[in-house]
């Protein structure tokens, strides 16, 4: 099987490094943008398996990040899942009209994180 | 017809027998000297009917009295009215008739003539003497009784005085000895005595004593106005003679002599208007009363109710104002003065609210040191006739009452136009100032509104934030400690190993405090949104299970589900009632040391019945209520503390309201629990059920 390749964008250094640690661990391929603008434009030129995205970014946060990739041609078919902290009513149902697949809570269980993006590698498959 | 017989007239005339006796009388002027008998008239000028049988008693018997003849008994007494005469002398009854009818108050009946008393006979020519025999056989035939009713109704008031008024030769001399009393009275007391606009005394007393001057040839009079209590001082210093109204108290008997009560007044309480219905003394227990200073009413409530509390006024109309001015609660007093002092003061805004069990009783009292006196006045106040003394109460009473009626009439049209105009004036005011008021709040509210959307905005904001700023270093936290516990980043030893576990408890007890707090401030704040969806809802209680099995494992404790065929789906937010779920299946796990914990899950027709049951340290009684209020952990009186928020049961029921379900607990002390909650089921049908009920 091909490495998967997986673009996660990601303010927080820590997370990003956390996270970029237990995918690599599963011999996933990561690429790392730290803004949305940066996502875009890794999203197009790397074309990841599997978008995984912060909603809380500075500048242009997921949700548009999300409009626009689903607007895109070019990155429209990655699944997009989000990793955020549900904190108020409505995050779910926002985080789905975005155009996200999925999503992901923050913070992240260690545990099952890596089954969890396997899921929805496996949906994408699936298509 | 009416002729007393004499000598000179048997020349002319045959006398029948005599059919009334009238005593002859001397009547002088009030202000003039006193004619105890004819014997005083010596010296005087006397008036006298012409042609009167009179005239030529006086000449033969005193001839030093000087005769002036009149055509009448009207002109003769018209005469002393005057001054032309100093005295008149003839038949009581036409004199006292006289004096009444054309009203001439200054004169006075005085002593009686020794000279025997008229007898009327009729006369008749004495050559008629068939006729004379003939009204003789008539006048006989007048019975005894008949002449009495006649009596009666002519000349009966003053035959009373006379024939009752029997005093001893020591009274007798007494009067001599005291033509003047001074009276003493109450300037302010309504209808009974007090002293008018004009300053005149007057009222029923002033009645009762130009009727006692009358009847014992006496001059009482009244003193100049004082209060009552120095009225009473006077009488006991000796310048004070004789009250007409006064009520017997025990105080008073040590100075005074009574006659018998020969009026009573009853004793009220007056309050404000909104004072309740006062029935009993004890209800002014402890209440300020007002009472008039020496007054009956002031001795009876000193010695009956020593335990009210006292505000002692100098007359009726200071008393009522202490109720108006609120100085005292009530005052008591006498219903006539009560009623006459408001009419006249124009006082409102008092009511009798009660009657006490006293009355005013009103004597005549003299000083105790005049017996003599005190025997003279009973014997005069029995010589009142009913009559009489009716009038005299009829006049001042019903003055009274009249005015009371009157006034009290005009107060309750003038009270109810008060109050109606009151009651508009405040209504008004008081709609203006709920208008106002109202404006202010609406105001406030609108104000309060935008502060509270302003707030919960902020509150909101607040909260996304905390979320997220307290989630992002827990993230960190969370998953190195996984990466590390999971020997991602290399081996560890079994120290370092149960170090880190530590750590991971408790970042996922911080978590869940997290959570809890975020659930409860978004519930309160009706940020949770209820998405309902249809569900398998073994499968959920599956997930839950294996998701909390590694948990019941580590303590050794059984966990399994049992869920009745006919369970399916379920329309709900899944999420939230996995949420139910884990949350009492945590807490089964947590508060259970032996045995294990069991999820069964039963269809109910109307609703799914979810209990989890574990055999743990279960719940007293008393504390069963607090359960499910939020910080409310169970001091289970142990050492031990079990690790939660307290808030895991109270989120649960807040969710299961807003889910149409309930929640309850079943259980016994040292016998395990039973948390069971409900859900809603939908009639309706959906097949879109979830692949991942993500619990």
């Amino acid at each position: 099987m091909r490495q998967k390749k997986i673009l996660v964008v990601e303010d927080n250094e820590q997370n990003l490094y956390l996270i970029t640690f237990l995918l690599e661990k599963e011999q996933f391929s990561v690429v790392q943008a730290r803004n949305g603008q940066e996502g875009l434009e890794m999203a197009t030129s790397e074309q990841p398996d599997l978008i995984l995205l912060d909603i809380q970014l500075p500048m242009m946060d997921g949700y548009e990040v999300a409009r626009r990739l689903k607007e895109s041609r070019d990155t429209q078919s990655i699944p997009i899942v989000a990793v955020t902290s549900y904190a108020m009513a409505g995050d779910r149902e926002a985080v789905l009209a975005a155009g996200c697949e999925g999503y992901i809570e923050k913070p992240i269980d260690p545990d099952r994180f890596v089954e969890q993006v396997k899921g929805f590698l496996r949906i994408k498959n699936d298509d | 017809m009416d002729i007393t017989p004499a000598k000179d007239r048997e020349a002319f005339f045959h006398f029948t027998l005599p059919y009334l006796t009238i005593p002859h009388v001397i009547v002088g002027r009030r202000d003039g000297p006193h004619f105890k008998s004819e014997k005083d008239l010596k010296g005087k000028t006397v008036a006298l009917e012409r042609g009167y049988y009179n005239i030529p008693y006086f000449r033969k018997n005193y001839p030093e009295v000087t005769i002036k003849e009149y055509n009448s008994t009207s002109e003769a007494l018209g005469a002393v009215a005057s001054g032309e005469a100093d005295a008149y002398a003839g038949n009581r009854a036409v004199a006292t008739y006289l004096i009444e009818r054309e009203l001439i108050p200054n004169l006075r009946l005085m002593g009686r003539m020794d000279k025997p008393p008229v007898v009327l006979t009729v006369g008749v020519r004495k050559d008629w003497p068939v006729l004379a025999k003939l009204l003789d056989r008539a006048l006989g035939a007048i019975t005894r009784d008949e002449v009495r009713g006649i009596h009666r109704k002519w000349l009966e008031a003053m035959e009373d005085v006379t024939t009752s008024l029997d005093l001893t030769s020591e009274e007798r001399a007494w009067l001599r000895d005291h033509p003047v009393l001074r009276l003493g009275y109450d300037p302010d007391w309504p209808p009974v005595e007090y002293v008018d606009k004009e300053g005149r005394f007057v009222g029923m007393s002033a009645d009762f004593m130009r009727r006692l001057n009358t009847i014992i040839g006496i001059d009482i009079k009244p003193t100049k106005p004082q209060s009552w209590q120095t009225t009473l001082q006077e009488m006991k210093k000796g310048s004070v003679d004789i009250l007409f109204s006064a009520t017997r108290t025990p105080q008073r008997e040590s100075f005074l002599l009574f006659s018998a009560p020969y009026l009573r007044f009853p004793m009220v309480i007056v309050t404000d208007q909104v004072a309740p219905y006062i029935g009993d003394m004890k209800d002014l227990q402890g209440k300020k009363v007002a009472v008039v200073k020496g007054y009956a009413s002031h001795d009876i409530l000193k010695n009956k109710h020593p335990d009210l509390n006292l505000l002692l006024v100098d007359d009726v109309t200071e008393g009522l104002n202490a109720v108006v001015r609120k100085k005292a609660y009530a005052f008591i007093g006498s219903l006539a003065a009560i009623s006459h002092v408001l009419g006249r003061e124009g006082i409102s805004g008092v009511k009798v609210s009660g009657e006490t069990p006293y009355s005013y009783e009103l004597s005549v009292a003299v000083p105790k040191d005049q017996p003599v006196l005190a025997g003279i006045i009973q014997k005069a106040l029995n010589a009142i006739n009913e009559e009489d003394r009716n009038e005299i109460f009829k006049r001042w009473i019903s003055v009274t009452y009249e005015r009371k009626f009157d006034y009290q009439l005009l107060w309750k049209i003038l009270l109810a136009v008060i109050l109606i105009f009151s009651a508009v004036f405040y209504w008004n005011r008081r709609l203006s100032r709920e208008i106002n008021l109202r404006r202010k709040i609406e105001g406030e509210l609108v104000e309060a509104k935008e502060a509270a959307e302003s707030a919960n905005r902020v509150k909101s904001a607040f909260l996304a934030s905390m979320s997220h700023e307290l989630r992002t270093p827990l993230n960190s936290i969370i998953g190195f400690t996984g990466i590390i516990l999971n020997e991602l980043a290399g081996p560890l030893n079994l120290e370092q190993k149960k170090q880190l576990k530590m750590v991971k408890g408790s970042s996922h007890h911080l978590l869940n405090l997290i959570n809890d707090v975020l659930d409860i401030s978004k519930i309160e704040a009706g940020e949770v949104e209820i998405t309902k969806e249809a569900f398998s809802m073994p499968q959920a209680v599956d997930q839950v299970v294996e998701s909390l099995r590694p948990l019941a494992e580590q303590k050794g404790l059984s966990l399994y589900a049992k869920i009745d065929p006919d369970v399916d789906l379920v329309v709900s937010d899944e999420r939230r009632v996995c949420q139910i779920l884990i949350n009492l299946a945590n807490n089964a796990i947590k508060f259970t040391e032996k045995g294990g914990v069991r999820i069964a899950c039963q269809d109910r027709e109307t609703n799914i019945e979810v209990r989890v049951t574990d055999t743990g340290i279960g719940i007293r009684d008393e504390d069963k209520g607090k359960l499910f209020k939020p910080f409310q952990q169970l001091d289970m009186g142990t050492a031990r503390r079990y690790e939660g928020t307290g808030l895991g049961l109270s989120v649960c029921r807040r969710i299961l309201d807003l889910l149409g379900g309930r929640i309850w607990v079943e259980s016994q002390l040292g016998e395990g629990s039973t948390f069971a909650f409900t859900l809603p089921l939908k009639s309706e049908e959906t097949n879109e059920t979830k692949e991942d009920p993500g619990c």
